[in-house]
């Protein structure tokens, strides 16, 4: 008796959490990515300095699997009790369409929009071509090979992007960044459009040529490499925005107040020495700077995932349309 | 200082790997944080200590319990569990702690000496050479026990066990039906402690409630497990090479060396399956090789050759340092962190095992219901631990039932990994090849040497005869 | 009759890959139905080999029975007392141990579990 007794009073103790001001205990980060990838890398470089903020430990969870889905669906099952926050990438914008789940950004409120790893066009040190442009003329002549990362991904995005501006590709899928690179180191592909912050090593070599950027901005890394729209006609309107977007985002139900805490240490985390040099030496765009308030990260979730949307559906690589989510075209 | 750590490296380690549940990419992805302020080379010498052992360790418990610690060592059960059977087990131990020292050596040795031209090898492999050589491990179905046909079955059941899910080259859902949970696939992690770890607590339960086994001292000496050295080699080079692909890990290369054994050897003294060293050998070599194998690629070329030098990666990242093609020549003194502490490692290896690994083996006297609550309990914690989803304790419970009702026809369950583990290397691979074939004709396309060695090396092991008994009812 | 059900399985397989195909856009080498339907004619042609018996063999009620409720008891409580009452039960039943041995043991090792995974190695058991 006296031992069930002492066996009660434990688990009472246990189970028993104490609500006081948030945050009391630890913060969890879920990835919806394996480690090692970009996602995993900025959230752990934040997570340095938000947990510095915030005043307690913030632990990084993996789930990956399924583009993402896995992980996002566990925050969004979750407590809403902001201890259990999402690091988000590009495919939650289309992850509807895709037919993967049904959850966008629009069930997350937005604590902070975080990076933007820009897009490359590179091609093996070997290759023929040494302009965007030459390689855009091969492209719409005879075609030409390129590796991804799988249907509905931000490579996917971009291989579409070029064939609306007349090129023919061949796409062969691989399960990541990196394995799409071997694949042009090893020279099965003539080119790939990979992330900044990936390919850097390689630039640096000489293994991997860049020849341009797609973005509007120049990179961070080597500014010598070109714009796209500077390269080729018409890409100025296509690539005016950013194709891979990491966010912060938090369960929807969370009061309002905890959101604000969190808002606030995300801010203050973003301005620490530590964050600054990662960024500085990871070649990554900062997002937050643009899009501060929550009006603008929320308008920027809906037109994101409009173009993605519209643009996936209309090269028929959707299982459904964006009208039947009410998703407006761009 | 950071001998220090490579030790708590690999004494953490040889908990993990042996404990059913835990693994080394788990314990990697913790050191990653836990870390990730101390100095860079603590950090690595504690992770390489974790790496180097913890392959190794999983072969402790395969040995003991016929519970694998880590896929890798699924292999070693078929052979390592007889001989505990038997009352052996410090034997089977003794020449798994050794083996492994040779395999890590040679593999470590391997990155030191010839990491450039061996991460130009792996770079040269393409898609239609890793769906060789996911064949050519696919080959072992008929080597992993007496009874082929049913090898063979279960296997194309594994291999449609691992194409749950999204589809990786057009997204499309194969056999999920509309389940959500399905959409991830099917892990391998939950699957593995299900079919082997479940399922043999159960038995353990029911068939042997009291029983627990003889533990003879080690009757092998010293000079005779060494005489084992040359057979060993081989495997330690085919580790090495199988490590240094992007996308091939320690599974494929324990497989894959099997099934060569189970060729190659002529008149082993014990036949596979019953008790055969050569098996235990070449299965242990091979995946300890692995280890300086996926380091090569990872530190010369910035790719990882598997899921934990994946997270090495980061740690890299994370503490400012930046792999890739440059890496060994901007960085050298981390290069040579790496090499000492992982040839430390080893040597840490050969302690641990020849001093604990005995004093383990009294688990093999434990009474078999008590050891079936804890596995029973640390593989509802590990399929949890994998991915942090109460699904696949599911999962693991259904493999778990499976198992049992195979074990009790006797019916072979390696198989079913090889297969979940093999399936997505052979299929996406394939279809990858014909989208990268393009004009080419097929001719023209596998007419480069690598190519055709691998399809040489297919036809000659598929007309060689396995030297193993075949059964039908008999024993596996 | 063990031959006749694999064959009819291979068969089912080789339909769904078929399905598959038929259901997507890609030519057949690259169709995720290819190797469904590879897979499913092997499975027909091994069926005509296949030799093993079946002998019956009661199914493990207690034993499955505890696993389901251990199972169970996790979704709905949480790693803790699911734990705890499955140890509970395996040690004091299926490991016959005298009744307060079997609660301590099972506190002990549900303690000790705590201390490694929540504790150590920072996993968040629910």
């Amino acid at each position: 008796m006296k031992k069930l007794s002492l066996l009660l009073i434990f688990i009472l103790l246990l189970a028993g959490c104490s609500s006081q001001d948030f945050p009391n205990r630890s913060v969890q980060l879920i990835i919806p990515y394996s480690p090692g990838g970009t996602t995993d890398l900025v959230a752990r470089a934040f997570a340095e300095s938000f947990s510095k903020e915030l005043g307690v430990d913030v632990t990084i969870i993996n789930q990956p699997g399924a583009s993402g889905s896995v992980g996002t669906l566990a925050v969004h099952d979750a407590k809403p009790d902001g201890y259990t926050l999402l690091v988000s990438a590009d495919s939650l914008g289309i992850q509807r369409v895709m037919g993967l789940s049904t959850l966008s950004f629009g069930d997350f409120e937005p604590i902070l929009l975080l990076t933007n790893d820009p897009k490359v066009i590179v091609v093996g040190k070997d290759s023929p071509y040494t302009t965007a442009g030459e390689l855009f003329n091969a492209m719409r002549e005879k075609g030409l090979s390129m590796s991804y990362t799988g249907p509905g991904g931000s490579g996917h995005v971009q291989a579409l992007l070029y064939e609306s501006l007349g090129a023919k590709l061949t796409l062969t899928p691989f399960p990541g960044g990196l394995d799409a690179i071997v694949a042009l180191l090893g020279n099965q592909v003539d080119f790939t459009n990979s992330n900044a912050s990936v390919v850097r090593e390689y630039l640096e070599s000489g293994d991997l040529k860049a020849l341009a950027v797609c973005g509007s901005k120049p990179l961070q890394i080597d500014a010598s490499v070109p714009l796209l729209e500077d390269e080729v006609e018409g890409a100025k309107e296509l690539m005016d925005m950013p194709f891979t977007p990491l966010s912060l985002l938090a369960n929807k139900d969370v009061p309002e107040d905890v959101l604000e805490t969190l808002r606030e240490a995300a801010k203050r985390a973003v301005e620490s020495e530590e964050w600054k040099n990662y960024i500085a030496s990871s070649g990554q765009e900062t997002l937050y700077t643009e899009y501060s308030t929550v009006e603008e990260m929320k308008s920027f979730f809906s037109s994101f995932e409009s173009r993605m949307s519209w643009l996936l559906y209309e090269a028929g690589v959707t299982e459904s349309s964006p009208e039947e989510f009410s998703i407006p075209r761009p | 200082m950071s001998i220090l750590f490579v030790f708590l490296g690999s004494l953490l380690g040889m908990i993990v790997g042996t404990l059913p549940g835990l693994s080394v990419t788990m314990a990697t992805a913790l050191l990653l944080s836990l870390t990730y302020s101390w100095p860079t080379e603590y950090a690595l010498s504690m992770i390489m200590g974790v790496y180097v052992v913890g392959v190794y360790s999983g072969a402790v418990s395969a040995i003991l319990i016929n519970v694998p610690g880590a896929p890798s060592s699924v292999v070693t059960t078929l052979d390592g569990y007889p001989m505990a059977r038997k009352g052996q087990a410090t034997d089977a131990l003794f020449l798994a702690t050794i083996y492994s020292v040779v395999g890590s050596v040679v593999g470590l040795l391997c990155l030191g000496l010839f990491a450039k031209p061996l991460s130009q090898l792996a770079l040269s492999f393409r898609t239609v050479d890793y769906f060789l050589l996911a064949c050519l491990a696919m080959g072992a179905l008929s080597s992993l026990s007496g009874k082929v046909v049913a090898s063979l079955l279960l296997g194309i059941f594994g291999v449609c066990l691992s194409f749950v899910g999204l589809d990786p080259i057009t997204g499309t859902q194969r056999f999920t039906f509309g389940i959500t949970s399905l959409q991830a696939g099917i892990p391998l992690v939950p699957v593995l402690l299900g079919l082997f770890g479940l399922s043999e607590a159960l038995t353990m339960i029911h068939e042997e409630r009291g029983v627990h086994f003889e533990l003879f001292a080690r009757s092998i000496s010293v000079k005779k497990a060494l005489s084992y050295l040359p057979f060993s080699l081989y495997y330690a080079l085919l580790g090495t090479i199988v490590g240094a692909l992007p996308g091939a890990g320690t599974p494929v290369a324990s497989f894959l060396s099997y099934s060569q054994a189970v060729k190659r050897t002529k008149n082993p003294k014990i036949p596979f399956g019953e008790g055969a060293v050569e098996g235990i050998i070449a299965s242990e070599t091979a995946n300890n090789a692995c280890v300086g194998g996926a380091l090569i690629p990872m530190l010369s070329l910035g790719i990882p050759g598997d899921g934990v030098s994946a997270v090495m990666l980061s740690v890299f990242l994370v503490h400012g340092l930046r792999p890739g093609p440059l890496f060994m020549s901007q960085s050298p003194e981390v290069f040579g962190w790496i090499l000492r502490s992982g040839l430390l490692a080893s040597l840490f290896l050969l302690l641990l095992g020849l001093v604990l690994a005995p004093r383990l083996s009294m688990i093999a006297k434990v009474k078999r219901s008590i050891l079936a609550v804890f596995v029973i309990v640390l593989s509802f914690i590990g399929a949890y631990s994998f991915n942090y989803r109460s699904f696949d304790i599911l999962l693991m419970v259904i493999f778990g039932f499976v198992g049992y009702a195979m074990k009790s026809q006797k019916l072979p369950t390696a198989p079913l990994i090889l297969g979940l583990v093999l399936g997505p290397m052979m299929d996406a691979n394939f279809r990858r090849s014909v989208l990268l074939m393009g004009e080419k004709g097929l001719i023209q396309y596998l007419a480069s040497p690598l190519t055709l060695i691998l399809l040489g090396l297919i036809l000659l092991l598929a007309l060689l005869p396995n030297y193993r008994k075949r059964s039908h009812d008999g024993d596996l | 009759m063990k031959k006749l059900i694999l064959g009819l399985l291979g068969l089912a397989l080789f339909g769904y890959g078929f399905f598959l195909f038929h259901g997507g856009k890609e030519e057949i080498a690259l169709s995720p139905g290819l190797m469904p339907m590879f897979l499913g004619v092997l499975t027909v042609i091994l069926s005509f080999f296949y030799k093993e018996q079946w002998t019956k063999k009661p199914f493990p009620l207690r034993r499955g029975a505890f696993i389901l409720i251990y199972l169970v008891l996790w979704n709905l409580v949480g790693f803790w007392v699911s734990t705890l009452v499955f140890c509970f039960l395996g040690f004091y039943i299926l490991a016959e141990k005298k009744l307060p041995y079997a609660a301590l043991y099972s506190l002990g090792l549900t303690l000790i579990l705590d201390l490694v995974f929540i504790r150590f190695f920072r996993i968040m058991l629910p």
